[in-house]
């Protein structure tokens, strides 16, 4: 796309000079479309996003060809899902890392500042970063760009720094819906007071229990959209624990389903049985229920990138 | 005279009847008192069950509420722990356990022990060993002198299994108690490795079924140390023994090497061959296939089936089974080699 | 007169002996189950239980249910098989030519899916059409043939079988889930000579069921049912339990049975051309385990538990009864040369013995005891007294027998815990005598009767099919 940078005309003429050859690079008015799609995604699948606005640094030299050559060079140092744009004021790129957190932006931040800091062909360019990671939905576009450019702009900032707002990066808490179906009393008791206390950042459990398989399909309770663990036994009266397997995962939304099931049998044939039938763990009693905590704290961690 | 059997039968159904019915009075009286046993069981439970969570569980201070007032709290209590030994494994909560029952429950299984009532007494056996009640261990030594039957003598041997292992050993090589293969089987799986081990290598004083169980529970136990003494039984002089060591090396599934179980291929025994087909599972077809294709033509539907299920296995198992189809003239062979072949890929 | 005279006391001498015999021994067979019973009594049986949970210790186990046209029961059935508490176990159902929607609602239900399997023809049967395997239940298979009988169903499923034991239960009949556990317990604390074990049966009406679980055992209302109950109670505390202690076994209910496969197969498997197929089966093995001089037994153990349906009508009921007593005919008659035959030890010289004269001929001279009761009633003075005495050993024999019965098994085992249904059924237990005891005399009797008359044209003897029996739902 031929374009006059317009921004920079001298005297009023057009200078074969103002015709640049810029590479395809989205407007921020595009991508503001886009985003909001992205923002409702971060708390559907979980994916942070973090974005980072670029500004050249004061000691770069206002020229027509730096923001060309800024602007191919990110374009080269991003990959497929990252996504490269253009400010409206023409001052600031913008980068979305669409699975990324903020830790890997930096990374690449620093990764790139060191490019162009050794290289000739770069030397009048200088830049200086802000980052903002993002883990829930109450975004605006226009107030991200604001509080990006603000960050950015004034002198203070020196340049090759990395500035972070911190705004958005609060991830909310998810309710988790936690079902236990174990016939025993004592032992149906004990793993309800155990998994109440399993404190995990950023999620709530709510913990159920149930006594027969037959109560649990009742109680309708597994139909709703949230993420849900469930903790059965294979033996259970009334509808047993491998049907239960069967009826969930045949569920169109199955995949909201963690699903341990604990057995008295320690045979592999059973353990192969169970994990083709969408068991996500297999634990043979007696088990260990400290592991059993670790697990699950360690399953809703993996959620979030 | 018939007069007089007349009057005899009436007594005698009258005198039944009183029995009867005295039997019914008791059997109601019997019931109340269960009732109310349960009643005070189940209150105990409903009242203490999260103390004791509370206590075992999350390291909370121990309460003098917790121990037991007669019997119908001690049997809430052995559901509680009966609950969690059977789900759980924690060590600090076994040995909580652990202590209260030798320090508050031993009492009632000393009293158990002396009960007339066989099932009294097994039920107290049956206990001390779950509860690792070991402060009875001389008292159950004392009680092994008694006439006893040989199930209380198996629980007996299986209390020394878990307290005392020396002793355990000494007592069942002494034994003139033959128990079943199965019997020794549960007592050794509970067995410390290293105690275990004397009997592999004492194998050759055992009697058979205790040969057996050995195999089979180092089978089961899956340890390397075993694997050494299970090759030796190969050349045991006893058929049974070759092929139950056959199986456990099966099981075990680390074969290193092949050359120990070639002569069984053309053993007399059908369920050695059958067994060295399985083993070779665990090999590289190239390496094994000539023998395979050996058994694959044996008179036995067994080893021809289990000859065709481990060649299918392997990734070109089917086109071996193919091209032995076509030039073999072994016309059971190629029906079996044909079925299993249909069923792999029907898969 | 006198020939009256002389025949009235021949018969009258008769029956009273065998009032007598019959009375002692069923004596001594309950004084036999009391103490192995109460040995027993409260032990925590949990504890066995749970010890041999882990596939290493047990046998794995193929359960086998024939059915023919149980669209109602089978789905239960399964249901309560799949929740038994045992290590390693596969569910073969056959359906056999089922003209109902048995086959349908099975797959429906179990998500089958046709396979291909080979099948060992180790006994021979009728044809299979197609076997399925469930989606969710990897161990679950159905097997439709064409119709053959229980006992050719019987025989497919132990073709198809691929476990060592075999459990056969009927389409309808519901277990516990300790049910296994307990019923194989012989079988592996013997080490392999206990061959074949049977389990207790309890009457399933009035229970309240839930896909295979019964949760609330209750006595039914129906008088001929509890009347059943009383009976089951006897049969098996007295007769089963003590015939087991020494081996003597004929009959384990083929409402649930394990076998082992090997002898079973050995034996021939289930005979098509007989009623009793499971009794054939019993004495066949008991025959092969002379034969062969071999150390073997079959026991039959209290605890486990089978529920079954019982016949709530008089039409049904009758139709049972005929055909069991018709069965149990056939069958010793079927192998009279082992009766009194030194070559069978025991089983020749007491079981045989004992079936035939009081289980079998048995009603044979009940019945005629009722009838002498009501003719010497008429005849007048001395005979009076006679009938008075029969009156009275007819009461032990059935009130006192039955009482003890319920109280014992109240006090062992305890099906019925509340005190208005033992009370109930003491009750009903004195009426017995008066009504049901004779009206399935008369059953048996023509159960013996059209044995006799059917052999006389063995040719045109149809395959006696599954019996009809009424469902409760």
């Amino acid at each position: 796309m031929i374009e006059s940078n317009n921004k920079k005309k001298l005297d009023g003429v057009i200078l074969m000079n103002d015709i640049k050859f810029t590479h395809d690079i989205m407007q921020e008015h595009e991508v503001e479309r886009y985003f909001k799609i992205w923002r409702e995604s971060v708390i559907r699948s979980r994916l942070t996003i973090t974005a980072v606005f670029l500004k050249t640094a004061n000691a770069t030299q206002l020229n027509e060809n730096v923001n060309d050559q800024v602007t191919s060079f990110l374009q080269s140092k991003i990959r497929k899902t990252d996504l490269l744009f253009q400010l409206s004021d023409g001052d600031h790129w913008g980068i979305f890392f669409l699975q990324s957190s903020e830790v890997e932006a930096r990374a690449f931040l620093k990764r790139i500042f060191a490019i162009l800091k050794a290289e000739r062909k770069f030397q009048q360019i200088a830049l200086k970063a802000s980052i903002t990671e993002i883990r829930n939905n109450n975004v605006i576009f226009e107030e991200l760009l604001n509080k990006n450019k603000q960050m950015l702009s004034g002198d203070e900032q020196l340049t090759w720094s990395i500035a972070e707002v911190k705004d958005y990066c609060e991830q909310p808490t998810e309710l988790v819906k936690v079902s236990i179906i174990e016939q025993n009393a004592i032992f149906r008791q004990v793993l309800e007071s155990t998994l109440k206390q399993i404190n995990i950042p950023y999620f709530s459990l709510d913990v159920k229990v149930y006594e027969d398989g037959y109560s649990f399909l009742q109680s309708d309770d597994y139909k709703s959209g949230h993420m849900h663990l469930i903790l059965m036994n294979d033996i259970l009266p009334l509808k047993n624990g491998l049907e239960i397997l069967h009826i969930l995962r045949h569920m169109p939304n199955e995949k909201k389903f963690i699903i341990y099931m604990m057995s008295e049998r320690n045979s592999e044939g059973a353990a192969l049985n169970a994990y083709e039938g969408g068991v996500d763990e297999y634990i043979v009693k007696p088990f260990n229920l400290r592991l059993l905590e670790a697990k699950i704290k360690r399953t809703f961690a993996r959620f979030w990138q | 005279m018939i007069k007089l059997t007349v009057s005899t039968l009436l007594a005698i159904i009258f005198f039944l009847l009183v029995v009867l019915f005295i039997f019914l009075m008791y059997l109601l009286v019997q019931r109340q008192r269960e009732s109310y046993f349960e009643k005070v069981r189940d209150r105990y439970l409903q009242n203490y069950s999260q103390l004791w969570y509370d206590y075992l569980f999350n390291n909370a201070l121990f309460s003098i509420v917790l121990v037991p007032r007669g019997r119908a709290q001690v049997e809430a209590i052995e559901k509680i722990f009966s609950s969690y030994l059977k789900n759980i494994r924690n060590e600090q909560v076994e040995l909580k356990i652990k202590q209260f029952s030798n320090q508050y429950l031993k009492a009632f299984y000393e009293k158990d022990l002396s009960s007339r009532r066989w099932s009294i007494r097994m039920n107290a056996l049956y206990r001390i060993a779950d509860l690792q009640i070991d402060e009875l261990l001389t008292k159950c030594q004392e009680f092994e002198k008694n006439n006893i039957t040989d199930e209380e003598h198996f629980q007996l041997l299986k209390i020394y299994s878990l307290f005392q292992p020396d002793l355990f050993m000494e007592k069942i090589k002494n034994s003139n108690v033959n128990y079943a293969e199965s019997e020794y089987r549960r007592l050794f799986v509970l067995l410390d490795d290293n105690v275990f081990i004397q009997f592999l290598h004492d194998f050759n004083s055992l009697p058979a079924n205790m040969q057996f169980a050995v195999i089979d529970t180092a089978a089961v136990k899956r340890k390397m140390e075993y694997l050494d003494e299970l090759k030796k039984l190969l050349h045991h002089d006893t058929p049974e023994i070759n092929i139950r060591a056959l199986k456990g090396l099966y099981e075990i599934g680390i074969i290193d090497e092949m050359d120990p179980f070639i002569p069984f291929v053309t053993s007399e025994m059908w369920e050695a061959r059958l067994m060295v087909a399985k083993i070779f599972k665990h090999v590289p077809l190239t390496y094994t296939y000539s023998y395979l294709e050996q058994l694959l033509q044996d008179e036995n539907w067994w080893v021809r089936s289990q000859a065709a299920k481990t060649i299918v296995e392997d990734r070109h198992g089917i086109a071996k089974l193919q091209q032995f189809i076509e030039s073999s003239n072994d016309q059971y062979a190629i029906e079996m080699a044909q079925e299993i072949a249909a069923r792999k890929e029907g898969k | 007169m006198k020939i009256i005279d002389y025949c009235m006391m021949f018969f009258g001498g008769i029956i009273l002996f065998y009032m007598l015999f019959v009375i002692v021994s069923y004596c001594t067979m309950f004084i036999i189950a009391m103490l192995d019973l109460r040995k027993r009594y409260r032990l925590d049986l949990s504890e066995y239980d749970d010890a041999h949970i882990d596939a290493f210790y047990s046998k794995p186990v193929s359960l086998l249910v024939p059915a023919y046209n149980e669209e109602v029961g089978v789905v239960d059935t399964v249901y309560s098989l799949l929740n038994l508490r045992y290590p390693q176990t596969e569910i073969i159902i056959i359906n056999d030519g089922s003209t109902d929607q048995t086959l349908q609602t099975v797959i429906e239900h179990f998500q089958m899916k046709p396979i291909n399997k080979i099948v060992r023809t180790n006994i021979p049967t009728k044809d299979i059409k197609q076997i399925y395997e469930s989606e969710i239940y990897k161990n679950c298979i159905l097997v439709d043939k064409e119709n053959g009988g229980k006992a050719d169903a019987l025989n497919v499923g132990i073709n198809v079988s691929q476990y060592p034991y075999f459990c056969s239960i009927d389409g309808d009949s519901i277990l516990d889930e300790k049910s296994l556990l307990r019923v194989m317990k012989p079988i592996i604390l013997s080490d392999g000579e206990v061959i074949a074990a049977g389990g207790n049966i309890r009457i399933a009406n009035g229970a309240k069921m839930q896909f295979g679980s019964i949760y609330e055992t209750q006595l039914p209302s129906n008088y001929l049912v509890i009347m059943q109950v009383i009976e089951y109670l006897r049969a098996f505390l007295m007769g089963r339990i003590a015939l087991s202690k020494f081996n003597l076994v004929l009959i384990i209910s083929g409402a649930f049975s394990v076998f082992s496969k090997k002898w079973a197969v050995e034996a021939g498997g289930y005979s098509t051309n007989i009623i009793g197929e499971d009794m054939e089966l019993v004495v066949n093995i008991h025959r092969l385990i002379k034969e062969k001089k071999e150390n073997k037994r079959i026991e039959f153990v209290p605890d486990p538990v089978c529920w079954t349906e019982a016949p709530q009508t008089l039409g049904v009921l009758r139709n049972q009864r005929r055909r069991w007593h018709q069965g149990l005919f056939e069958s010793l008659w079927k192998h009279k040369k082992m009766t009194l035959n030194p070559r069978y030890g025991m089983i020749g010289f007491l079981s045989f013995p004992y079936f035939w004269l009081v289980e079998c001929l048995g009603p044979l001279v009940e019945l005629g005891g009722y009838i002498y009761i009501v003719i010497a009633f008429f005849l007048g003075k001395i005979y009076y007294e006679v009938a008075l005495m029969l009156l009275l050993l007819f009461v032990i024999y059935g009130v006192i027998f039955s009482i003890a019965a319920i109280l014992f098994e109240s006090w062992s085992m305890n099906t019925y815990p509340k005190k208005r249904e033992l009370l109930r059924m003491i009750l009903l237990a004195f009426t017995e005598i008066f009504w049901y005891r004779p009206l399935t005399l008369f059953w048996r009797c023509e159960g013996l009767l059209r044995f006799v008359l059917r052999k006389s044209d063995w040719g045109n003897m149809k395959r006696v099919g599954i019996a009809e029996k009424e469902k409760s739902v």
